[in-house]
């Protein structure tokens, strides 16, 4: 009777466990593609990203072929609706594709298809170009007064490694914002944090300082941040920046700047620098950003107008001036890349290619934060033509695509994305070829597909860096309490 | 020695049994509320940002297990269970520890009462039970060293002539049980305060607006904010805010909110105020700002608002997240399963935000009223509040001309007007008597304007205040 039980329960468990990891043979075809979560059905990849794990939703059975040049490379068998790729097979899927394309054949059992089918496959390619090792970005729930746990973290995009860079705990509960690395370098950074022994941290040369720029030059406040290519100086947008919340419509806040000025920071003096012209009260400046070869700022500017009832009046245009690192100074003429009066809409975050070619920003209808604008999308100017480059297929009508930046080799844009929900930024990474033909964006991927639902934070100000960034623990020491 | 060994351990369980139970009556009894408001407060999931974010702060281990505790103390039965149970642990380990080193401890068992208080002295605001279960750790730590050590050297020590005496079991049991209780309801007025304000909160919570204004005097409305919000929340609801606004403390356009405060309870307070006038984006943003008070950037009670607030603005995406964020708790399988109908209805509805070509926002109390009267005249939730708020700011052409406005939906032939407002239109009336074109003014008011006038005249000013203390005469005298 023992001996009955006993085989009757490992008979029971085998079978079990053959019926999760069994390759089943579907009982019907479709002739559509499967609706997998992320959506990563004609996407271009890079050849060192981490393996794009999906799913389908209320799956109760699921398997994928990836399939190269017409041979089955690896095939998965999912776990609940979800197929998780080791990273292993991965690999010989992105090394058998690079340069072409692999292809996806998904088979799902569910309740509208209990036997099963086999769906038609979807590509992904695989571009030769390499993207950045790691990205940087900030973890915030989206659109708050207040906050509890602010950080700054890095993302292994090979693996689903995350790390933290620096959090808020370690800096006594202060906001954290505005991370930035010089020429995706991950020896330097700086970023700000606000609050009790707040401050500019700044990590460059080894060294770590915190500066509080309402004490030094003109004692203005510093906000989004431009580190020169040779390392020496920063440029800052100083803004004063607030939000309006709104009573009814799916816009629930505004955030504009009642003033903004632009000023140099002169890492090796210490010195504020200054120009009367990005000082005015009529003018705000915003967002600066330094051509790849440092001759040029770029920033956006808006005409002054009364805030908040007029801030649809708020209309940035693209400018750039020149600067001469020898003397400190900005040239005299500024160009207009981008006339907001002429064009209609507002720019925001200008970034310029590690090729010098290609600008890319935020256009949205109106206004300086396009993240809660749904209208928002991305835009591309070649620099050399002046043309605008199509990159349609990175933008989502309905959702704000914003903050970006370029990859080192100028072949790929991280940017944020409300697509998802509406509500949660998430990253997308798209790739623009040599020819300026962009592909379609992905999903940053997740080990769980599911983890871009469960997360309750935004994605915030992404940047790609060449490595992963080690803060001595002194850092923590720059935030206690002065004696 | 067994029989010894049984002695103790008889009089350690009849002692920590008569301590359970006289905490669980205190916790239950006294502080039901209190734990529901816990609950909310805390959230506990399986998701990995979770476990991050308690792998991180301090004390994370036990702040993570506090967590899973607190999803149970929505009932408040079970949440004193743990409660008691927490604070009497202590003690059974230390009355275990004494069995396993002392001969016959049965005269010392007192002994193991004391660490009760320990845990008592603070564990009404250790919101998180990082110090309780802290303390429970240690002597569970402590219990298994004696086990383990006793296990191969059995002490058997004589118990201290000094402090064996089994009368004091007795009595160190009730002096504990006593202090346990003074600690909890009586040395810190504000354990009862708060189990107040988590009542009203709870009513508040279940629309229960009788019950508040029962339980709100106009002097506990006079003292504490939170208990006059409540109370001029519940006149509202009750439709009785344009008779009874003065009588509850109301003082200014202010005074129906929170704005600077960001402890849990006001924001929470703000998120049931703006939820009961159906100002969602108002209920998401103090929704997301309550959250964010959590340890873990949310709370149970943000997100089952932020999850029915998308469900009714048929937002299937954003209702969808937090609905499945839910279903990762232990306690809410039940509370996702009801509304799932509701999520597959509006699964390709369009959501309904709204539109507001005004784009009004959110800003002072008049300010954002005056946009919702705007969009709803004929509502006389928003008008009476916009109203009284006016009245309470003393912004009497600001009234005149809002009153004049909403008149013409809420009273066409101009009769039957709420009484503070008659006051006011009578006072007005003096410097503008066009006020009344149009409006006819109760007998019952002109006769009382008269009686107060007259008694004001003949120097009978603080009678007539007296008399007439819940009238805007009164309040606009003040």
């Amino acid at each position: 009777m023992r001996f009955n039980l006993r085989s009757i329960m490992l008979s029971g468990l085998f079978m079990m466990l053959a019926s999760c990891s069994t390759w089943k043979e579907p009982a019907s075809v479709s002739d559509s593609e499967p609706d997998i979560f992320p959506d990563y059905s004609g996407v271009t990849v890079p050849s060192n990203i981490a393996p794009l794990n999906f799913m389908v939703e209320e799956a109760s059975h699921i398997q994928a072929s990836f399939i190269v040049d017409g041979n089955a490379v690896t095939e998965i068998i999912g776990k609940e609706g979800v197929i998780s790729i080791p990273e292993k097979e991965w690999k010989l899927v992105l090394d058998a594709a690079e340069g072409s394309s692999f292809s996806v054949v998904v088979s799902v059992w569910d309740n509208a298809s209990p036997d099963g089918v086999r769906y038609s496959p979807f590509q992904v390619y695989v571009a030769e170009d390499e993207i950045d090792p790691y990205v940087a970005y900030r973890l915030i729930e989206p659109g708050y007064r207040s906050w509890r746990q602010v950080g700054l973290y890095q993302r292994s995009l090979s693996s689903f490694d995350e790390k933290v860079i620096v959090s808020n705990r370690t800096t006594n509960e202060t906001c954290l914002n505005c991370h930035h690395f010089p020429s995706y370098s991950s020896e330097s950074m700086m970023f700000h944090a606000r609050g009790e022994n707040g401050g500019t941290i700044l990590y460059h040369n080894g060294r770590l300082v915190k500066i509080n720029f309402n004490e030094i030059g003109p004692k203005k406040n510093t906000t989004y941040p431009a580190w020169h290519p040779d390392g020496r100086f920063i440029a800052f947008s100083s803004n004063s920046t607030r939000q309006s919340f709104y009573l009814h419509g799916k816009k629930p806040i505004e955030v504009y700047d009642n003033a903004s000025d632009l000023i140099l920071y002169d890492t090796r003096t210490g010195e504020v620098v200054t120009d009367p012209r990005f000082m005015t009260a009529e003018v705000l400046e915003s967002f600066p950003a330094w051509s790849p070869d440092g001759k040029y700022l770029y920033y956006v500017a808006s005409d002054a107008h009364e805030l908040p009832d007029e801030v649809e009046s708020m209309h940035y245009h693209l400018l750039r001036v020149p600067f001469d690192s020898q003397t400190r100074s900005f040239g005299e003429q500024i160009d207009t890349l981008y006339n907001a009066r002429f064009s209609g809409g507002s720019a925001s975050y200008p970034r310029i290619s590690a090729d010098g070619r290609y600008l890319l920003y935020t256009w949205s209808s109106y206004g300086t934060f396009p993240i809660w604008h749904d209208e928002a999308d991305l835009a591309v100017l070649d620099l050399e033509t002046g043309e605008n480059v199509d990159v349609s297929l990175w933008n989502d009508p309905q959702h704000a695509d914003s903050y970006h930046s370029w990859s080192s080799n100028g072949r790929w844009a991280v940017y944020g994305s409300r697509r998802g929900d509406g509500r949660y930024t998430r990253l997308y990474l798209a790739h623009m070829g040599e020819d300026g033909v962009s592909g379609k964006p992905f999903l940053l991927p997740q080990e769980d597909p599911r983890h871009n639902i469960w997360r309750l934070k935004s994605y915030n100000v992404p940047e790609f860096i060449d490595g992963e960034v080690i803060l001595p623990d002194s850092v923590e020491k720059l935030f206690e309490p002065e004696q | 020695m067994k029989k010894i060994s049984s002695t103790s351990g008889r009089i350690l369980t009849a002692v920590s049994l008569l301590l359970f139970i006289i905490l669980w009556a205190v916790w239950f009894f006294c502080f039901r509320y209190y734990h529901i408001w816990l609950e909310g407060y805390s959230l506990f999931t399986t998701l990995p940002d979770f476990m991050t974010i308690y792998g991180r702060i301090p004390h994370g281990f036990t702040g993570y297990i506090g967590a899973f505790l607190h999803q149970f103390y929505a009932m408040p039965f079970f949440g004193a269970v743990i409660q008691s149970a927490l604070a009497v642990w202590p003690a059974v380990c230390t009355g275990l520890m004494l069995m396993r080193l002392f001969r016959d401890p049965s005269g010392m068992m007192w002994v193991s009462c004391l660490p009760v208080l320990l845990v008592v002295f603070r564990q009404f605001w250790d919101l998180l039970l990082v110090h309780t279960l802290n303390i429970c750790l240690i002597f569970t730590a402590l219990l298994i060293v004696v086990s383990l050590v006793t296990i191969v050297w059995k002490p058997e020590w004589k118990s201290p002539s000094f402090l064996s005496f089994r009368f004091m079991n007795l009595i160190m049991t009730s002096v504990v049980m006593a202090f346990s209780v003074f600690i909890l309801v009586f040395m810190d007025p504000r354990n009862r305060e708060h189990e107040e304000l988590a009542r009203l909160e709870y009513l508040g919570e279940n629309r229960q607006w009788m019950e508040i204004l029962q339980r709100v005097s106009v002097q506990d409305a006079a003292a504490d904010a939170m208990k006059r919000h409540y109370a001029l929340l519940a006149l509202s609801e009750t439709g009785n805010l344009k008779e009874y606004a003065f009588r509850y403390g109301l003082k200014g356009s202010d005074g129906f909110l929170f704005y600077e405060n960001i402890d849990p309870m006001s924001l929470n307070y703000n998120a049931l105020f703006y939820q009961c006038l159906d100002m969602h984006n108002a209920v998401i943003h103090q929704a997301y700002q309550l959250g964010v008070q959590s340890v873990p950037g949310i709370g149970a009670a943000s997100l089952r608002r932020l999850a029915d607030t998308y469900l009714e603005l048929k937002d299937y995406e954003l209702a969808k997240k937090y609905l499945e964020i839910l279903s990762h708790t232990t306690c809410h399988r039940k509370w996702v399963k009801d509304r799932l109908p509701q999520l597959e209805a509006i699964r390709d509805a369009v959501p309904e935000y709204g539109v507001d070509e005004h784009k009004s926002v959110i800003a002072d109390f008049a300010h954002t009223l005056s946009s919702m009267v705007d969009r709803h005249p004929d509502n006389p939730k928003y008008s009476d509040l916009l109203l009284c708020a006016l009245l309470a700011d003393e912004e009497g052409d600001k009234f005149k001309n809002i009153f004049r406005y909403i008149a013409r939906w809420q009273y066409p032939d101009g009769r039957n007007i709420p009484r503070l407002y008659e006051e006011a239109l009578v006072l007005i009336y003096s410097v503008d008597p066009s006020v009344l074109d149009g409006i006819t003014i109760s007998d019952d008011t002109w006769n009382d304007f008269a009686d107060y006038m007259q008694m004001m005249n003949s120097g009978r000013g603080t009678q007539a205040l007296r008399k007439y203390a819940d009238t805007y005469w009164a309040y606009s005298y003040r």
